[in-house]
């Protein structure tokens, strides 16, 4: 089951659903997610990269381990890696 | 290729009675080192003759690792003598999974030859000042033209003084994350006494005869083909690795149990008071049968989260944190427990029932050895929305081998091992479809009380927020995850009654109806009492196989 509401096929849309899906892990932040950003600076303890990952899987139908939050540790960077995967661009993972 | 039957045989054999005094693998001596803080060196000597540590190495490789429900069987054996001698020898598979997992094929023939040759390989990780929070460790291995130089100190490593070979966890990059640090497989003779300070021994309360060393390092120079696996992986591969360790150990554990109950039943059959066996006292009964039906429910769990490591690995990530979870805390409540029904004989040091108090001391690291329990409940907290929503939604489809007794198993295949299980864990699923069973009648009403359970806590999942599931989640929130390791025990309760062999111990429908009684009393923190019949059924079986020399867990094995 996927409920994204926006255009899989661009990379901004997937951006713009990233910023806010982690805008709800981050209780005290008074401001939008700067997309450049690393997560790590945002606080995003390993505990939370988990659920994030595993929220991020659940809600577009690939799979998406905490790895690929720990290689891609932007926003903007996890946004193409996801795109990629969406568009089935990337062999699946092992 | 000799079976788990034969190799478990051989082993009692060779460790040979526990209650002969003059038996120098026995109870008397494995007290007697303890009180040195060693292990009794002829126990050491039988393990090195069998051979143990090739059942930590994969077949592949030369071992007798084939499946990891056999390895902790067998392992129980051992740890129901000494923990501590099981504990000192299973630290080294904390090592080696890491090299099985990642290692260059040189690399692992190199363990792998180590552990066949009864040499040992310690894993340093541990740094007192980060406890389970491996990212944050600070040991360094810097870059220094074609090599690296070691900085730093590690703390509490099994073994170290005896270690041929060690796996350390070191920083590689001074910017944190988890893509910080690398694992590192060294030879021991590399640690220089100029540059490597070995720390005094920590002494510790229970696990007296597991040796625990430290060292600092101080500009050692090694080189940079040591690293196992590629740069930055080091905290991925434990992540995975560790999976098996976190089942595997407490798993092997519950042979604490077993001897506890077998030193209480020893003394309370033969202790005379108030004019009749202590045994036959209905609170030293119901303890005795309480006791039985949790080391049922550890085992239950334990092998069916062993079994899914080869059947569904993906589940790994769940699995393993919840039996570490579940069972180091039912082993630690079970043996308190028992210490009330031994009276003032479980204070003693000396006489035939001196194991006990060693027991009461071995038990409580199981609690936080390796990985603390609260750190797995954190460690199942990110994954409840997704588990729960899945289990609502799509359950997975059940494999049979998961119960069956004489399942066969493809081999361990570590590398799919994952960090998260993606909502998949076919063992909880198998609670969706239980009631569509032939359940016996006793049971179903217990049984119903747990689907409920599960449905009421799928129903607390939905509403999860996210920002609730941080390391810093509040306590009713982690108690989801506690009650999850419950429905999950419920689930691998049933699924081994109903795949057992009609006929046997295990078929009956009261050891099932004990187990979901207990598990339902730790549901709800309130426990439950058994139901007269059902204990009565268990003090029988728990008679016959303390008359016949029998282990007390699910396979009631020949103990020599």
């Amino acid at each position: 089951m996927t409920t994204y509401g926006f255009d899989r096929a661009a990379p901004s849309e997937i951006q713009s659903w990233l910023v806010e899906r982690l805008a709800e892990y981050l209780p005290d932040l008074g401001e939008a997610v700067d997309p450049h950003r690393q997560l790590g600076e945002y606080g995003l303890d390993s505990i939370t990269v988990v659920a994030f990952a595993a929220d991020v899987e659940e809600q577009l139908g690939i799979p998406v381990d905490p790895t690929a939050i720990w290689d891609y540790p932007t926003v903007s960077e996890l946004a193409g890696y996801v795109a990629d995967e969406l568009a089935g661009r990337r062999p699946q993972a092992a | 290729m000799i079976d788990i039957t034969t190799r478990a045989q051989h082993l009692e054999k060779l460790l040979g009675a526990p209650w002969d005094a003059a038996n120098p693998a026995g109870f008397a001596a494995v007290v007697a080192a303890d009180e040195r803080e060693e292990t009794a060196p002829a126990a050491e000597a039988v393990l090195d003759e069998f051979g143990l540590l090739a059942e930590f190495v994969p077949r592949a490789l030369g071992g007798r690792l084939d499946r990891i429900d056999h390895m902790i069987e067998l392992m129980r054996s051992v740890y129901r003598r000494d923990p501590a001698l099981g504990l000192a020898r299973a630290g080294q598979l904390l090592a080696s999974v890491n090299v099985w997992t990642a290692g260059s094929p040189e690399q692992r023939a190199a363990a792998a030859e180590l552990l066949l040759g009864n040499r040992r390989i310690a894993c340093a990780f541990h740094e007192l000042a980060h406890g389970n929070d491996i990212a944050g460790n600070e040991f360094a291995a810097r870059r220094a033209g074609s090599g690296l130089v070691l900085h730093g100190r590690k703390e509490s490593i099994a073994n170290l003084d005896l270690a041929d070979a060690l796996v350390i966890l070191a920083r590689t990059d001074p910017a944190d994350g988890p893509r910080a640090h690398s694992q590192l497989f060294l030879p021991a003779g590399l640690l220089a006494p100029g540059q490597v300070r070995r720390l005094p021994r920590f002494r510790s309360v229970g696990m007296r005869g597991v040796r625990l060393g430290g060292m600092e390092v101080n500009g050692l120079p090694v080189p940079d083909g040591l690293l196992l696996g590629a740069p930055g992986t080091g905290v991925e591969t434990a992540s995975r690795a560790f999976q098996v360790t976190r089942l595997a150990l407490p798993a092997m554990s519950t042979a604490l149990l077993d001897t506890a109950l077998r030193v209480a039943l020893h003394h309370t059959r033969r202790r005379r008071l108030y004019g009749r066996e202590a045994a036959d006292l209905p609170m030293v009964r119901t303890t005795l049968a309480e006791a039985f039906a949790d080391l049922l429910v550890c085992e239950a769990l334990s092998r069916t989260a062993a079994r899914a490591l080869h059947l569904c690995p993906e589940s790994g990530s769940v699995h393993a944190p919840a039996v570490k979870y579940l069972v180091a805390g039912v082993l630690t409540d079970a043996v308190q427990r028992l210490a009330t029904v031994m009276g003032s004989e479980f204070y003693r040091r000396d006489g035939e029932h001196a194991v006990f108090q060693k027991i009461v001391r071995d038990v409580r690291p199981v609690g936080f050895g390796h990985i603390a329990r609260a750190a797995c409940l954190s460690a199942l907290l990110p994954q409840l929305p997704g588990l729960l929503g899945r289990a609502r939604r799509a359950p997975d489809p059940v494999p049979a081998a998961l119960f069956t007794a004489e399942a066969e198993l493809p081999e361990p295949d570590l590398s799919r091992l994952r960090l998260v299980a993606g909502g998949r864990d076919p063992l909880v699923s198998s609670l969706g479809t239980v009631l569509d069973e032939d359940l016996p009648a006793a049971v179903r009403p217990l049984a119903e009380e747990h689907v409920r359970g599960f449905a009421a806590l799928c129903e607390a999942g939905a509403v999860l927020r996210p920002r609730q599931l941080s390391i810093t989640a509040e306590v009713p929130v982690r108690e989801l995850a506690a009650r999850y390791t419950v429905a999950l025990a419920a689930a691998a309760c049933l699924g081994v009654q109903r795949a057992a062999t009609a006929g046997e111990f295990l078929a009956r429908p009261e050891w099932l109806q004990a187990a979901l009684v207990r598990l339902g009393g730790m549901e709800r923190a309130v426990p439950a009492g058994l139901p007269p019949a059902v204990e009565d059924a268990l003090i029988e079986e728990l008679l016959h196989r303390d008359d016949h020399n029998l282990s007390f867990g699910l396979t009631g094995r020949p103990y020599a």
